[in-house]
């Protein structure tokens, strides 16, 4: 009886009551209808949580598709997240955790991180970086990557963290498109046990720019080379003066390249004030984090959750942020668990690929650990399918009785969670949530009309908010064409939607070619060319294939240049040619050897049809097929 | 460092004769200097003593190898079937029991003996030995001048063969150094009882040392026989070797004090009152020192019980305190827990991330532990020893390195309402014994070894020897690897973080720490979870000023009543971050503690008078260079604190608080808070809630300027309870002198009020952080056979602070120089041993009697007096 009903899929999840009683936003509706009623003195008084060496005179200059806010306003994110600690009551409380597979760990309290970034600023400063200075930084996911970034921020360089797991072409393209003055370098990251190299891709992205380089070598001594620097003898040669200099709150913090469907990545800008204001206010009432909590993102300062809530949001709002380098199933299932119970995590964000991979385990390995002090966990990355959020409410929130899974959805155009589903609202699998307080968003055509509840389609975004980005980088045209994509004034997200007529939205997939990879979006664009660049490609196409555990994995389809043998050596050598161009999370997992692509009569790639029948569906419209 | 001094002279020179010998052609002094990596000036110095020993000749500017060098010894005994002969002419010329020890290729010991029954051997030994060699004459003068490869194995783990053998390595290095000066080696009952023995090297014509001669006598008739053995033994040995050592290196050996160390207690003391920086001043916690002090004195229930609030309470007091003189009680009828307001008082509320202590580990280990992380390792612990049997009031005692695992053991005695006995790590194995067994002590949680100063020290045969035969049993913290069978981290591991704060009576004991006293017996100093807490916090917030946010650093050992309070219990009740340390400040280097000092962060250091002085005489350059902005205030305490190295301290450290206290008083008593001018060379006035006197012998109160016996008048909360097992003691103290406890201090006040501190009255010692009783010295001292009497006394020296004299007389009174000066290197070996205080700085002198009174009573004084050059006041009662 008891068992049939556990058996009997729910049909929507609450957080516990005293969970909600606590909750940061108690009344999320009328924090919602204000947030949109006043934008302007909502996000004002956002701002005024934060120092500001110059208050600002303006909330917000919305001149269509440009958005700028807290105009006349002079501050310094970092400032914000480590001076104000540090000078504070939270001096000695540890900022950053880090973890690593073998058990270790390594602590730094808000002085020490100050101490230990503005002594790195001075070393910067030191080897020329000056404000408006674009800085490489490929580093694993260390306290070191971390003091890179704030120390960019500090002195208003421009940080752009590249992934260390992208390949040589991948981060050469974005160390040129971001005209980098600095790469900042580990010699190794560290997974399943193992030290993954990074120096040799980082030799050659930079063969022959002569750009000065900073190395934190763990594994092997700095490489030689005439502008080669020691991370830690950089840091420690120089006296931590730097201080945080007041910029202008529209400055430029960091880019981040994204992926797109047409071949270029893009580079994402996101500035001082409004990242700073949007992403703590989420980080509060979304995430729920308290003053005293231990907070741990499972992402990578290599993507905009780990910019956003590794770093930025927790530091500003002065909790304890965990990171972990390595494979989160390394050295056993329970290694995550292990972790919660032996710090006492109050409150995760972590993917839904991650989710699944725990699921696959199964539910012994976290009831192995005292997770008591669990009670949030916020998933996003891509939807979040029923099976793996029930799971997650079973097996980690004790069916829900301990805390509450909230999915939400965001991209790293929108710095933070833009739809999700607050703590107080009810969690409805399948559906990510509600669009939440700042946003306004839609299901609209392609002709900008907007849809009924229950139809898909395009996915926009009706106004700015202070955490969206302000251009991409070197490329305003990309920027506006977001804006203008769909007709109406909108932004369009590039994903398809729809929404139930109480406003829960649920997120289909992508609209354009790009996949989504154990998180990491990756286009369809980067892989096919760095397929066609191996001599023995003549073309070839790439979709994306549902995966249980990763998403989407990768398939690619080959055509062959004549006179090439089809053998199982050659289809290695491909794969592992994308691997070295890419790295290891763009690499097909299949490799298909076809005689023609399928095209239409203009020669592009119908990769619909590849898809289709690929899951034995209908291609739709094949009108266009060249016979 | 290391490896340079490796390199001896002797070694040195060995090489320049082989590479003339390879160079006929002769050799010009700088292409020598290349060839051993040294300056041109040493190279000159070597050939010029070769020259000048025969073994090279110069010619203008080249030097060859001496052609009588080349030409064979004509009473050369070096052919391996000629060494037996040599062993024989030992034995004629001795008649003693005479022995041949040749190195093998494994490194052994192949012996052979010659002589005759009746004459004593060497016990349990085989003809080939392999190890054991520092207990050996024998092997002493091999060891001595073996590569430091060969040499490593036999400096480890050493085995004690009787409780006079050398097992410390250090001592025993600097005894290979003393064989290297004079060429043969002694062993003084260090292997077998009763017998003692010469030895001398005997060296392979490429100048290793290939094995040695000695000769064993029984120890009574040693000093008689001493001169005539080491000539017959040297002779033999030189006249073995086809070569004789060259010229020996000079001596490494630190210096004899001089013989008239300058005066030093209660003079020059500096009478210009210097006022802290405005800044301090104007922020500091206390700011009315004069008010709060009257306020503390008139009503002292009011004044405590307000400070007591701050606190939780499981039960509240029925009276703040209850005093039947000598006797008092605090907080009565109120239940709390010292770990409750220190730990989950913390980690439950806004500090639960908040770092409560940084400890580094002589290995290098850094522990960083938020308050949550602190109460939850600690719960764990607590949990761990309740499955082990200990029950409230139950004691354990802790003979740990400074570091996490000591106040972990600590805050889970306390936490289970156990009692905690700290032995600070190093001391000897019967003090130890005699902690144990004066505590009746149900567990004894222990750490296998210490790193300190780059050595290891092991404490395994200590431990063993200390616990022999008592039915105790022994939660180890093993760091070498070893896993037995009950282990520190283990029973952690095994435990969840359940176990909650015990609600214990305020009066409920907390630690027991032992100190020193005259009458030889240490004693065990008592104090409670309710009055010590209130207490020693009052002080660290109005005294050493700290505020929220803050980092504190203690330097002292957590096994002294400094660490106890300020190094672990006071910093924690409120909330701050304390630094833990186990090496020395100076190690590697003494940038290492300006390094600490900024990578920390540290605002208030708390450090001794000694350290002070060490980091003064490392110059002012390293202070320089460091950024110590946040350093606010750095408070002295231990010992007398010169002006000099007060205006040091101030001008490159911070304004200094110099303060005096004792075990029995739990926190600071006289001191000069920041809201009050400081005189250098004076401690200042009494803190709020102390009432002292300077008074003469019978209770009389002193005017301003003489000097008299510091007392205090009344109880305060953190003041002991009593002394373990010994009440009568605790009475004694206070009724020396009518109506006050006696701190046994000698004081002056002048007439603004500051007191000055002048020394001890009585027969204890101090040493840095250490106390401890001439008796207790001399009574380790009387232990070694060859001494007949001792007396101790403290000399105070500015460079070294607080050094012990041992003045001896031996049994055996006609003994040679010779035999005096090296007695006199063993007996301080053994002092080192029987103590076990690395830091205790010693200085044995062998005397032919000491002087006594009439009613034959040691005059110390008057030792005491010589060696200051002091008058040494009234001699009537001196036996003529």
């Amino acid at each position: 009886m008891e068992l049939e009903q556990l058996l009997k899929p729910k049909v929507s999840y609450q957080a516990p009551q005293a969970q909600r009683n606590q909750a940061n936003l108690p009344d999320f509706w009328a924090e919602y209808t204000r947030s949109l009623q006043d934008p302007e003195a909502f996000w004002g008084e956002q701002a005024r949580r934060f120092h500001w060496f110059r208050p600002f005179e303006q909330v917000l200059e919305w001149n269509f598709p440009d958005h700028r806010w807290f105009l006349g306003g002079q501050t310094n994110i970092t400032y914000n997240a480590l001076d104000r600690h540090a000078q504070g009551s939270k001096r000695n409380q540890v900022a950053l955790l880090y973890l690593s597979e073998d058990g270790s760990e390594q602590k730094l309290t808000y002085g020490e991180l100050l101490d230990r970034v503005s002594r790195f600023a001075s070393g910067l400063r030191r080897l020329g970086v000056e404000k408006g200075d674009r800085v490489i930084i490929y580093m694993p996911l260390t306290l070191e990557g971390i003091i890179a970034m704030l120390a960019c921020a500090r002195i208003g360089a421009i940080h752009s963290v590249v992934y260390a797991g992208l390949g040589v072409s991948a981060l050469r393209e974005r160390i040129m498109d971001a005209g980098a003055k600095l790469v900042i370098a580990g010699d190794v990251s560290y997974r399943r046990g193992k030290a993954v190299d990074l120096e040799s891709i980082v030799l050659q992205a930079i063969e022959g720019l002569n750009l000065p380089t900073v190395w934190f070598c763990r594994n092997k001594a700095v490489p030689e080379g005439p502008r080669f620097h020691d991370f830690n003898e950089l840091l420690w040669s120089h006296q931590p003066e730097a201080e945080a200099v007041p910029l202008d709150s529209e400055h430029p913090l960091f880019i981040l390249y994204t992926s797109g469907s047409t071949g270029k990545p893009k580079g994402v800008v996101h500035v001082h004030g409004g990242y700073m204001v949007g992403t703590a206010y989420h980080l509060r009432t979304f995430f729920d984090v308290k003053d005293t909590d231990v907070y741990w993102t499972t992402s990578d300062i290599g993507w905009i959750v780990g910019h956003s809530y590794i770093v930025y949001a927790p530091l500003l709002e002065g909790v304890t942020s965990v990171l972990r380098e390595g494979a989160p199933d390394y050295p056993n299932p329970a290694a995550l668990w292990q972790a919660v119970e032996r710090y006492r995590v109050n409150v995760m964000f972590t993917a839904p690929t991650a989710v699944r991979m725990f699921m696959k385990f199964g539910p012994e390995w976290p009831a192995r650990h005292d997770l008591s002090s669990l009670r949030f966990i916020g998933v996003a990355g891509e939807p979040l399918n029923p099976e793996a959020w029930q799971w997650a409410v079973e097996h980690l929130m004790q069916g829900g009785r301990r805390g509450f899974v909230a999915d939400n959805w965001w991209q790293t155009e929108l710095g933070g969670p833009t739809l999700g589903t607050p703590l107080t609202l009810e969690g409805r699998p399948g559906f990510v949530g509600v669009p939440l307080p700042g946003v306004e968003a839609t299901v609209v055509d392609a002709t900008g009309t907007e849809l009924p509840p229950g139809t898909g389609g395009l996915l926009a975004l009706k106004r700015p908010f202070p955490h969206m980005m302000r251009t991409v980088w070197g490329n305003h045209a990309r920027y506006t064409q977001y804006w203008t994509e769909i007709p109406g004034n909108v932004y369009a997200a590039g994903d398809v939607a729809s929404k139930t007529a109480e406003g829960y939205f649920t997120v289909l997939g992508r609209a354009d070619d790009v996949l989504n990879v154990a998180g990491h979006r990756i286009g369809t664009a980067d892989v096919e060319s760095a397929l066609v660049s191996h001599p023995a490609v003549a073309e070839a196409a790439v979709i994306g294939v549902p995966d249980p555990i990763k998403g989407e994995n990768i398939k690619a389809f080959v055509v062959l240049r004549v006179g090439r043998e089809k053998t199982e050596a050659l289809r290695d050598e491909i794969v592992q040619h994308v691997r070295l161009e890419l790295g290891p999370i763009a690499t097909p997992s299949e490799l298909v050897f076809l005689d023609k692509l399928p095209k239409t009569r203009s020669g592009k790639i119908l990769r619909r049809l590849l898809k289709a029948q690929e899951m034995g569906r209908d291609p739709g419209d094949l009108s266009t097929l060249e016979e | 460092m290391a490896q340079s001094r490796k390199l001896t002279t002797v070694q040195a020179a060995l090489r320049v004769l082989a590479y003339l010998a390879e160079h006929p052609e002769g050799v010009e002094a700088a292409r020598l200097a290349a060839f051993l990596g040294k300056s041109l000036s040493t190279a000159y110095a070597l050939l010029a003593s070769l020259v000048s020993e025969g073994f090279a000749e110069r010619e203008g500017s080249t030097y060859r190898l001496s052609k009588s060098a080349l030409v064979p010894s004509p009473n050369r005994l070096a052919e391996p079937e000629k060494l037996s002969d040599a062993l024989e002419e030992l034995y004629l010329r001795t008649r003693e029991r005479s022995y041949l020890a040749l190195l093998d290729r494994e490194g052994r010991l192949r012996l052979s003996t010659r002589g005759r029954q009746g004459l004593p051997k060497l016990a349990g030994l085989e003809d080939q030995v392999g190890e054991g060699f520092h207990a050996l004459a024998l092997g002493k003068a091999v060891l001595a001048y073996m590569d430091s490869q060969a040499q490593a194995p036999h400096l480890q783990n050493l085995k004690a063969f009787t409780r006079l053998t050398i097992t410390d390595p250090l001592t025993l290095e600097e005894e290979l150094a003393k064989v290297r000066q004079m060429g043969f080696a002694v062993e003084i009952e260090e292997h077998s009882d009763g017998i003692s023995g010469v030895a001398a090297p005997i060296f392979s014509p490429d100048g290793a040392v290939m094995g040695a001669f000695g000769v064993v006598v029984p120890s009574r008739r040693f000093p008689y026989a001493f001169t005539r053995l080491v000539q017959a033994v040297q002779e033999v040995a030189r006249a073995a070797s086809s070569r004789t050592r060259a010229e020996q290196p000079p001596s490494d050996e630190a210096k004899p004090l001089p013989a008239s160390a300058p005066v030093y207690l209660g003079s020059s003391s500096e009478e210009t009152p210097v006022w802290a920086p405005k800044s301090l001043v104007e922020k500091a916690n206390l700011k009315d020192y004069p008010a709060e002090y009257r306020r503390s004195l008139e009503e002292p229930e009011a004044f405590w019980g307000e400070w007591a609030e701050r606190f939780h309470w499981f039960n509240p007091w029925k009276r703040v305190r209850e005093v039947d003189a000598p006797y008092h009680r605090w907080f009565v009828g109120a239940t709390t827990n010292i770990t409750y307001n220190a730990l989950d008082r913390h980690a439950d509320g806004p500090r639960r991330n908040q770092l409560a202590l940084m400890a580094l580990a002589g290995d290098g280990t850094v522990h960083k532990l938020t308050y949550r992380e602190l109460r939850d390792l600690t719960a764990r612990l607590a949990g761990g020893l309740l499955s082990l049997g200990i029950k409230p009031g139950d004691r354990v005692a802790v003979y740990m390195p400074t570091g996490l695992e000591m106040a972990l053991t600590f805050l889970a005695c306390a936490r289970i309402g156990a009692v905690h006995v700290a032995v600070p790590a190093g001391l000897g194995s019967q003090a130890l014994r005699e902690r144990l067994v004066d505590t009746q002590a149900r567990l004894l949680v222990a750490a296998d070894r210490m790193y300190q100063g780059g050595r290891t020290l092991h404490f395994t045969h200590v431990l063993e020897e200390a616990t022999q035969g008592l039915d105790i049993p022994v939660l180890w913290f093993s760091r070498g690897g070893t896993v037995r069978p009950l282990e520190f981290w283990d029973l952690i591991e095994a435990h969840r973080p359940t176990t909650p704060a015990l609600p214990v009576d305020s009066e409920h004991p907390l630690f027991i720490l032992y100190t020193s006293g005259s009458t030889g017996k240490p004693k065990g100093v008592v104090h409670v979870h309710g009055g010590y807490m209130v207490g020693i916090t009052y002080h660290l917030r109005t005294l050493f000023d700290l505020k929220d946010g803050e980092i504190s650093w203690a330097t002292a050992d957590l096994s002294w009543i400094v660490g106890h309070s300020y190094g672990l219990y006071a910093p924690l009740l409120e909330g701050l971050t304390t630094v833990l340390r186990a090496e020395r400040l100076d190690y590697p280097d003494v940038s290492s503690f300006y390094e600490m000092l900024e990578e920390c962060g540290v605002n208030v250091l708390i450090i001794s008078p000694t350290w002070l002085r060490t980091l003064r005489k490392h110059g002012d350059e390293f202070a320089q260079k460091a950024r110590l902005s946040d350093l606010r205030l750095v408070a002295s305490v231990g010992e007398y604190l010169a002006p000099e190295v007060w205006h040091w301290a101030a001008k490159h450290l911070a304004h200094v608080v110099d303060h005096w206290w004792q075990t029995e008083t739990g926190g600071p008593c006289l001191s000069t808070p920041l809201c009050m001018p400081a005189k250098p060379g004076k401690a200042g006035f009494p803190l709020p809630g102390v009432e002292v006197r300077v008074v003469d012998a019978l209770g009389r109160e002193l005017p301003p300027g003489q000097k008299g016996h510091l007392v205090i008048g009344q109880p305060f909360p953190h003041f002991m309870r009593t002394f373990w097992n010994n009440n009568e003691r605790y009475l004694e103290q206070w009724s020396r002198i009518p109506g006050y406890y006696s701190t046994g201090d000698i004081a002056v006040r002048d007439s603004e009020g500051y007191i000055a501190l002048l020394g001890r009255s009585d027969d204890v010692i101090k040493a840095g952080e250490l106390r401890i009783g001439t008796a207790e010295i001399e009574g380790a001292m009387l232990s070694h056979p060859s001494v007949a009497e001792v007396a101790a006394v403290g000399i105070s020296n500015p460079e070294l602070g607080e050094v012990i004299k041992v003045y001896v007389v031996l049994k055996t009174r006609e003994t040679s120089l010779e035999v005096r000066a090296i007695l006199a290197d063993k007996l301080q070996a053994h002092l080192r041993r029987q103590l076990g205080h690395l830091q205790l700085q010693t200085v044995i002198e062998i005397v032919d009697q000491l002087p006594r009174t009439k009613s034959g009573k040691i005059l110390r004084r008057l030792l005491k007096a010589q060696e200051l050059g002091d008058d040494p006041g009234d001699l009537s009662t001196l036996e003529p």
